[in-house]
């Protein structure tokens, strides 16, 4: 990597060859990962070493990345960056950097380097024998763990000096579940932003448990009916994936740019007046926290919708430049072979006002899910239940499987008519969200809710 | 240029205690540009060298890295350490035989070039009537190379490279805009055309609502259904992973491994190649150094040969060992199946508008979402969002939105009636592999709605 001055050098060089903005995003990651099955199948070390150069000029960007990290090389990437932005000559002077200094939400107390790799295949061997007695069900288990260590600087013309070191621990179980009445296999992810300590507490093996039975009893659960009703969707995850898909990635800067829905409509009502959304990265110990974001800003808690009234877009550099927009701390990306885009990080439907088990009691007949196993956002958003019970008479009365929960962003949060008092986080630590900036860690959270009417699809005729 | 020498060096004197050790070494120059009024908007631009080196000492241990520096002595140092903690039964094979070096010719487009088809595509786009704007069109050349050396002496390389174009245009509506899109690749910028790309795009939106229709209600139930090529190729980006040895020997696959088992129509011909006549994509050798040729995988809707790798076909493998593993933002290291360019054969005629009069009442599903999450693998059931224009008698008759498609892989496919001539291909998210499809009727679909 180089040093601060040889990188202002390399700053100046691109303010002198004519872009407005000139980045340098170095990244140094090491990854561990173990996969076991009945036995360990193999043991992986990972190193992640490179850096991103991005400019702008005017509303255009160009990012070139490299893991060659000579002076002499960075200095090529930055010619070739210059003259892929068509840009000539200037005039400006790199602020002098100076180290910016922000409070570390997700501080670690066990590094992944100081754990030894016994200690980290004794945690999936003791996850495998306690997956085994879950259920005779269980054909085979799959289980992985991966660590992340991942050092991030930070130059640009700005001044800004950045330095993060974020730390990540993971198990997935990736469990094959079958009897007479059919087989089903899906993978599920225990994580935090922390180290090693993330599995004192044996938390990962009750989630574990719980994903292995929930796949037992979708088995000889009723297949859902194709039908338009009132869903409760749990609080947790189940709600704040609901958020995430029908108009989060509509709220950020990419999305908008390419004509999405809600632009511009801040002031406008998008939502019942009983939804106020918050993306924060600045929560304590949550997955899509850290210091700054990737384009060295301090992260930010922003409201996005206000009682129902949009208020707020997730905004990064370019996309602020490109919409007269502030920037709100949400420049993220995957690694250094990603240029930085608006992201989500922990999005959250905050608490109301209803009581949590009337929400149920209240519906005469509908759908009450408590997992999802992921979706898409767009225009129109889709999710899918993993777990789903049907309501009769204000009681849930049996599983159903195979529901897909449909809408479109804009109309769904209008009927949006109960939500609950009690707040739920993401109870399996976190998830990744793919977009053009890559995979970023992040989380869903929220108490229960209820939409009045929804499309759900399935295979169990109509309702 | 991958340096190689240093490597074998190493490999010719292996330290006490390791077997055997392999590089598997990628290097990937890319430059993709995003054109807006004719100029550059954005840019991406990288040249990145990627080092995965597996060693055997008794058992298998992988490290990668993209630390250039770092020795191969200490790489094959780490790599045996962590085999040491691997209790598999066996070490992953390595190829002893069948060195290669294959070079498919590549003419790298310049940035004029690139800016310029990039720029006529989006002129030609915007003086048709129909077209409302340009929402993206991004013009892109990917140069990479591939090897596989290893201490049995063993060496194949590859070296390939292609320019893709895509472009996404709104087409004029009174309410929403209808959105189209399309992609095209080739072995140099001039075997692209420009008003190829658009009119593709055009169709494609003109397809996703028939022109403007209003929306049309109907109930759930059983109905003949015309699935574009995007939406057949949106099932199998995810439905190929049960034609992989790997998951049919793990039981994670809703097909056997048993040569012969029906699992879809006569109509229904799947075919994996390291090249196609449509695409300048290329995958010549595999992450193990196997020549990938292209291969029948089912024929007339029986499975010939799934998928393999050098361990899941114990040594004959297919060339299909890649490094692709589930999307978390993780380094896929692992070697895993993973197909080349995999297509559902195509007729000699027709496309999806033949088939819809074919068909005569039914469903044109022109589009799906959530491509990894809605099909099963393991149980082959899927249920899959999606939309598109409801047929009567041959006539489209209103738009549905909010459906959803469900029922088994292995019933979707053996429904098959016919498949049209329309075969097109759309690039995995990591540009690993490519999937292709044509249209398709099929008999008796469940949509609910």
């Amino acid at each position: 990597m180089l040093s601060k001055k040889q990188s202002e050098g390399i700053l100046q060089k691109a303010l002198d060859l004519g872009a407005d903005f000139a980045e340098l995003y170095f990244e140094d990651r090491e990854d561990i990962s173990v996969n076991y099955s009945e036995t360990v199948d193999n043991v992986a070390h990972i190193r992640l070493y490179g850096v991103g150069v991005y400019l702008i000029s005017g509303g255009r960007g160009v990012y070139v990345y490299t893991n060659e990290l000579g002076e002499r090389a960075l200095h090529d990437a930055v010619v070739r960056a210059a003259q892929l932005l068509g840009t000539s000559g200037g005039n400006a002077g790199v602020r002098p950097l100076t180290l910016r200094v922000s409070l570390n939400p997700c501080p670690v107390a066990t590094y992944p380097g100081a754990v030894g790799l016994e200690q980290k295949i004794a945690l999936l061997r003791e996850a495998h024998l306690a997956a085994k007695a879950v259920t005779p069900s269980l054909r085979s288990i799959q289980l992985a763990y991966f660590d992340r260590d991942q050092r991030v600087t930070i130059f640009n013309s700005e001044g800004v000096f950045a330095e993060d070191r974020r730390v990540t621990s993971r198990v997935r179980f990736s469990p094959l579940v079958s009897n007479e009445a059919g087989a089903i296999s899906y993978f599920s992810d225990y994580c935090a932003p922390a180290g090693f300590e993330t599995f004192s507490s044996g938390r990962h093996i009750a989630r574990m448990e719980c994903v292995i039975r929930d796949m037992e009893g979708s088995l000889s659960a009723r297949e859902a009916p194709s039908s338009r009703i009132p869903v409760i969707l749990e609080g947790g995850s189940c709600t704040g994936t609901f958020f995430h898909e029908a108009c989060g990635h509509q709220l950020e800067t990419t999305e908008l740019l390419r004509g999405g829905m809600f632009w511009d409509r801040r002031g406008e009502k998008i939502a019942t007046e009983k939804v106020t959304l918050i993306d924060d990265g600045t929560m304590s110990g949550m997955y899509g926290s850290s210091r700054f974001d990737d384009e060295g800003m301090p992260r930010q808690k922003n409201v996005l919708i206000e009682k129902g009234i949009l208020r707020s877009f997730l905004v990064d550099r370019l996309g602020g430049v490109r919409l007269n927009l502030p920037r709100s701390g949400s420049g993220r990306r995957q690694d250094y072979a990603h240029a930085p885009g608006a992201r989500m990080s922990n999005t959250y439907l905050a608490p109301g006002t209803d009581d949590d088990d009337e929400i149920i009691r209240d519906t005469k007949e509908g759908l009450y899910v408590t997992a999802l196993g992921g979706g898409t956002g767009g225009r129109e958003f889709s999710l899918m239940a993993t777990v789903a019970y049907w309501i009769k008479n204000g009681k849930i009365d049996h599983r159903v499987k195979g529901a897909m929960l449909l809408g479109r962003g804009d109309e769904t949060m209008k009927k949006i008519d109960r939500v609950g008092k009690t707040f739920v986080t993401e109870e399996n630590g976190g998830s990744f969200c793919g977009a053009e900036s890559g995979f970023c860690a992040t989380t869903t959270s929220g108490p229960r809710m209820r939409i009045s009417e929804m499309v759900v699809g399935g295979k169990g005729g109509t309702r | 240029m991958i340096q190689l020498d240093r490597f074998d060096q190493t490999f010719s004197r292996l330290q006490t205690g390791v077997d055997a050790a392999e590089l598997n070494a990628e290097r990937i120059d890319e430059t993709s540009l995003s054109i807006e009024g004719g100029e550059i908007r954005h840019c991406k631009s990288f040249s990145q060298t990627k080092l995965y080196v597996r060693a055997t000492a008794g058992r298998t241990g992988m490290v990668y890295t993209e630390k250039l520096d770092e020795s191969p002595e200490e790489l094959v140092r780490r790599a045996a350490e962590n085999a040491r903690f691997s209790t598999a039964l066996d070490p992953e094979p390595m190829r002893r035989d069948g060195s290669c070096v294959l070079v498919r010719p590549h003419e790298m487009a310049s940035v004029d070039e690139m800016k310029q088809f990039g720029a006529r595509a989006e002129k030609i786009a915007l003086s048709l009537e129909r077209v409302a704007t340009v929402i993206d069109c991004t013009v892109s050349d990917r140069a990479r190379e591939n090897c596989v050396l290893n201490s049995y002496g063993f060496h194949a390389g590859c070296s390939s490279g292609y320019v893709q174009a895509e472009l996404t245009i709104a087409a004029k509506r009174k309410g929403e805009p209808a959105i189209g899109t399309a992609r095209i690749s080739g072995n140099a910028i001039s075997s692209l055309e420009a008003e190829t790309l658009v009119k593709m795009a055009v169709n494609d939106a003109a397809l996703y609502d028939g022109g403007g229709l209003k929306p049309q209600a109907f109930a759930s139930g059983s109905y003949d259904a015309v699935l574009t090529g995007r939406v057949m190729r949106n099932i199998l980006m995810t439905a190929w992973m049960g034609l992989s040895k790997q998951n049919m020997v793990r039981g994670g696959s809703v097909f056997q491994s048993t040569s012969g088992e029906r699992i879809g129509s006569d109509a229904f011909n799947i075919i994996n190649t390291p090249t196609h006549s449509l695409l300048g994509q290329s995958w010549q050798i595999d992450s193990e150094g196997t020549e990938c040729k292209e291969t029948v995988l089912v024929d007339h809707g029986r499975l010939v040969t799934p998928l393999t790798t050098l361990s899941s076909a114990k040594g004959a493998s297919t060339g299909s060992a890649g490094r692709v593993d589930q999307m978390t933002g993780n380094v896929p290291i692992r070697l895993t199946t993973v197909p080349a360019n995999l297509f559902i054969v195509p007729d000699a005629n027709g496309d999806a508008r033949t088939l819809v009069q074919q068909m005569g009442t039914g469903l044109l599903v022109t589009y799906s979402l959530d491509l990894f999450h809605s099909v099963n693998v393991t149980s082959g059931e899927y249920s899959i969002p999606c939309g598109g224009v409801w047929y009567q008698n041959g006539e489209p008759i209103g738009t549905v939105a909010l459906a959803t498609m469900a029922g088994n892989v292995r019933d979707l496919w053996g429904a098959i009636e016919r498949v049209g001539a329309d075969l097109d291909f759309d690039e995995f998210y990591f540009k690993t592999y490519c999937i292709g499809s044509p249209s398709a009727l099929v008999r008796g679909v469940t949509i609910g709605c």
